[in-house]
C-alpha cells in the first residue's frame, strides 16, 4: 500500500523577477514500510521535496496524498495537527530546543497533543532508554554530544509514533563514526519498526544502505533504484 | 492540561532570560506603582478634606449678594442692594425669623491700613459677630472672641500669626495691646489658636484682626458685607433653609438677588472635583503604566526575534499558531502580573510614607489596587498581543532555513 503519492508536482519559486522551477513534474510513489534515500547535489530540489512530503510546503501544481488524503483545503493549523500525528522530523543541525532539557524535548510534541504529562513523560522516557540516553534525560543539549543530540532528535520523531520519518541530512553535522551509528540506528529502528523512512541524504554510501535510492537532478527523477536487502 | 504546559513553558522562558524579564517587570511595576500610589494619595487627600469639611463645615451655609454688573453702565444701584450695615442687622434676625438657623454671622472685610507700635501690619480686618468664633470653630488661645456684649467697644482679636507679630516686638502676652486700625485705635482683647481652614470659609483667620461689626460700623460707615456665615440645626434640610432665607429676603429686600451655598453642595462639588484630581493622577499613572507595556512590547519583539528558531521548530513538530501566540501571551501576562502585583506592593510602601509624612489617615484604596492589577494585566496583554502574532505568522521553512 502506497503511503505517498506525488502526482506531477511542481513547485516554482519567484527569485527578483525570474521565476524558477525547482521540482518539475515530479511524479512519485513511495510504499508504507519502505527506507528510502533521497539523493542529489546542492540546489537539485531534496529539501524542498522533503518539506513537500514534510507537509511543511505546498506544490504550486500537482497533487500530494499522504496516506490517500489530500492536503489542498487544510490551513496550517490542520496541517500541523497531521504533521505532529503522522509525521517525525530528523534535521541535520539536531534543531532541539537549547532551553528545554533532553526529556522535554523528547515530550514536546506530545504536549501538542493534549495527552496527560505523566503519560507523555512515560513515552519520552521510553524512546529515550531505547536511544541509550536514560542517562542524560536531565541534561540540556548543549551538554550533550553530537550522536546523543540527533539521537535525542530522533527519539522526539518517533515519541508520538508517526507513520513517517523524514530525516534531513541526518548525518550531516557528525562525524564518520557517529554518522555510522545513527545510520545504523535508522536500519535498526526501519527492521524492528517496519516505518516509512526517508532519508535525504549527498552522501552516497548512506543512500546504498537503504532499500530504494532516489536521485534528483534541477528538479527531476534521474534515477529510482529498488534494492534487495 | 495544555494550559498547564503553556504557563510551564512561560515561566521556563522567563526564567532563562531573568535579565530581560526583569527589565520588562520593571517597566510595569513602575507604572503600576504610578497609578495605585496616586490614585491612593487622591483617595487620601479627597479623605482628608471632606473629613475636615464634614466636622466644620456639614451644617454650615454661607449667604453671598449678587451684584448686578453692568460694566459699561456702571453698578446699577436702582436694581441692587449694597449690602452694608443696615442689610447686616436684618441678616442677624434671621435666627429667628427662619426656622433651623442657629447662628448668624455677618462677615465685611475692611482694607484699612493697620499698625501696631508705628509698624504696619499686613493684616486684613474682619468685622464680625460673635458667633464667628462657633461657626468657625476658633479656638482661643490667649483672652478671649468678641462678645455680644462688646458692640460697640473697640476691642479686637487676633489670629494666631498676627499675635506672633505682636509678641516679637515685645512681651509674651498679648492682651491690652493696642492696634491702629485707619484712624481708630483697638485693644487686644485675645488671640487665636492657629487655625487648620475650613473649605467654606475663605478668610484668613491666622493672618486677620478680628472686630466686632458694630464698632466697624462707628468708623467705616460703607462697609460691605461679603458674605453671612449661618449655622444650620443638625438634621435640618439645607435645601428648604435655603428657599426659606431667600423668601425672607425677597419680602424684606424686594429685587435683591442672593446665592446660597450650603454644606451639603459644597460636598458634592468637593466630591466632584476631588474624583477628578483622583482620575487625573490616575490618568498620569496610567501614561507610566503605557510606557511600561511599551516595553513589554519591546521585550516580547525581540524575544521572538532571538527565539525563531525555535518558533519554526516548534511549528514544524505540530504546533498551533494559536499555541505560538498562547505561549507568547502567557509570557506577557506573567511579566504583567508579576510587575502589577510587585507595583502594587510597593505603592503600597509608598503611599504608607506618603501618609506619615503629610500626617494623613493612611489609606490603601481597594479600588486603586483592583484598577492598578487589572490595568497591569490588560497592559500586558495588549502590548503582548502583536509580538504573539508577529510569531505565530513566522513560516516554519523560511525560518529554518535561514537558521
Amino acid at each position: 500500500m502506497s503511503l505517498i503519492k506525488l502526482d506531477h508536482i511542481v513547485k516554482t519559486y519567484q527569485v527578483g523577477h525570474e521565476k524558477r522551477d525547482v521540482l518539475k513534474d515530479l511524479c512519485l510513489t513511495i510504499k508504507e514500510g519502505s527506507l528510502v534515500a533521497i539523493i542529489g547535489a546542492s540546489g537539485s530540489g531534496k529539501t524542498t521535496l522533503m518539506n513537500i512530503i514534510g507537509l511543511l510546503d505546498q506544490p504550486t501544481l500537482g497533487e500530494y496524498q499522504l496516506r490517500g488524503q489530500s492536503f489542498h483545503n487544510l490551513n496550517a493549523d490542520d496541517l500541523a495537527r497531521i504533521r505532529n500525528q503522522e509525521i517525525g522530523f530528523v534535521f541535520q543541525f539536531f534543531y532541539l530546543l537549547p532551553r528545554l532539557n533532553a526529556l522535554e524535548n523528547v515530550m514536546l510534541p506530545l504536549q501538542y497533543q493534549n495527552i496527560d504529562p505523566k503519560l507523555a513523560q512515560e513515552k519520552a522516557l521510553h524512546w529515550l532508554e531505547k536511544m541509550g540516553l536514560t542517562h542524560v534525560a536531565q541534561q540540556k543539549p548543549q551538554q550533550l554530544s553530537g550522536g546523543q543530540q540527533q539521537r535525542v532528535a530522533i527519539a522526539r520523531a518517533l515519541v508520538t509514533n508517526p507513520s513517517l520519518i523524514l530525516a534531513d541530512e541526518p548525518t550531516g553535522a557528525l562525524d564518520s563514526k557517529t554518522s555510522d551509528d545513527i545510520l545504523n540506528l535508522f536500519i535498526s529502528l526501519h527492521a524492528h519498526t517496519q516505518k516509512t523512512i526517508i532519508i535525504i541524504t549527498h552522501n552516497p554510501q548512506i543512500a546504498e544502505q537503504c532499500h530504494r535510492i532516489i536521485q534528483l537532478q534541477d528538479g527531476e527523477i534521474i534515477r529510482d533504484e529498488e534494492r534487495q536487502k | 492540561m495544555k494550559w498547564k504546559f503553556y504557563w510551564r513553558e512561560a515561566l521556563n522562558n522567563l526564567w532563562l532570560s531573568k535579565l530581560r524579564s526583569i527589565l520588562a517587570i520593571i517597566g510595569i511595576l513602575v507604572g503600576s506603582a504610578a497609578v495605585v500610589t496616586l490614585v491612593s494619595i487622591g483617595e487620601m487627600a479627597k479623605y482628608k478634606a471632606l473629613s475636615e469639611f464634614k466636622t466644620l463645615g456639614m451644617n454650615l451655609a454661607s449667604l453671598v449678594v449678587n451684584q448686578n454688573m453692568d460694566f459699561n453702565a456702571g453698578i446699577d444701584l436702582t436694581r441692587t442692594l449694597i449690602p452694608d450695615y443696615n442689610y447686616a442687622q436684618s441678616m442677624l434676625t434671621l435666627a429667628t425669623k427662619v426656622a433651623n438657623i442657629q447662628e448668624v454671622a455677618p462677615v465685611a472685610t475692611l482694607s484699612l491700613p493697620a499698625y501696631y507700635a508705628g509698624k504696619k501690619l499686613e493684616a486684613p480686618i474682619i468685622a464680625t459677630t460673635y458667633s464667628y468664633q462657633t461657626l468657625a470653630n476658633l479656638q482661643i488661645q490667649e483672652g478671649r472672641f468678641l462678645h455680644r456684649l462688646d458692640r460697640n467697644n473697640y476691642f479686637c482679636v487676633v489670629g494666631s500669626d498676627i499675635a506672633n507679630q505682636l509678641k516679637n516686638n515685645g512681651s509674651n502676652s498679648i492682651i491690652g495691646k493696642e492696634l491702629q486700625l485707619g484712624n481708630a485705635y483697638f485693644t487686644v482683647i485675645g488671640s487665636i489658636k492657629p487655625w487648620i481652614g475650613n473649605a467654606f470659609i475663605s478668610n484668613n483667620v491666622n493672618g486677620s484682626v478680628f472686630i466686632s461689626l458694630a464698632a466697624a460700623h462707628n468708623f467705616a460707615p460703607n462697609l460691605y458685607i461679603d458674605t453671612t456665615l449661618l449655622q444650620l440645626k443638625p438634621d435640618s434640610d439645607p435645601d428648604q433653609i435655603e428657599t426659606d432665607v431667600k423668601n425672607f429676603l425677597a419680602a424684606k429686600f424686594p429685587g435683591l438677588e442672593v446665592t446660597v451655598k450650603t454644606g451639603k453642595q459644597l460636598i458634592v462639588s468637593m466630591t466632584h472635583q476631588k474624583n477628578v484630581f483622583t482620575w487625573m493622577l490616575g490618568l498620569i499613572g496610567g501614561i507610566a503604566l503605557l510606557v511600561g507595556g511599551i516595553g513589554i512590547m519591546n521585550v516580547m519583539l525581540v524575544s521572538v526575534t532571538e527565539r525563531r528558531r525555535e518558533i519554526g521548530i516548534r511549528l514544524a513538530i505540530g504546533a498551533r499558531r494559536a499555541d505560538i501566540q498562547i505561549m507568547f501571551l502567557c509570557e506577557a501576562i506573567i511579566l504583567a502580573t508579576i510587575g502589577g502585583v510587585t507595583g502594587i506592593i510597593i505603592s503600597l510602601f509608598i503611599t504608607r510614607i506618603v501618609a506619615e509624612f503629610l500626617t494623613w489617615e493612611f489609606m490603601f484604596s481597594g479600588s486603586a489596587v483592583l484598577i492598578g492589577f487589572f490595568v497591569s494585566l490588560f497592559t500586558g496583554i495588549f502590548f503582548g498581543i502583536y509580538p504573539a502574532y508577529q510569531a505565530s505568522k513566522l513560516n516554519p521553512i523560511d525560518v529554518l532555513r535561514a537558521e
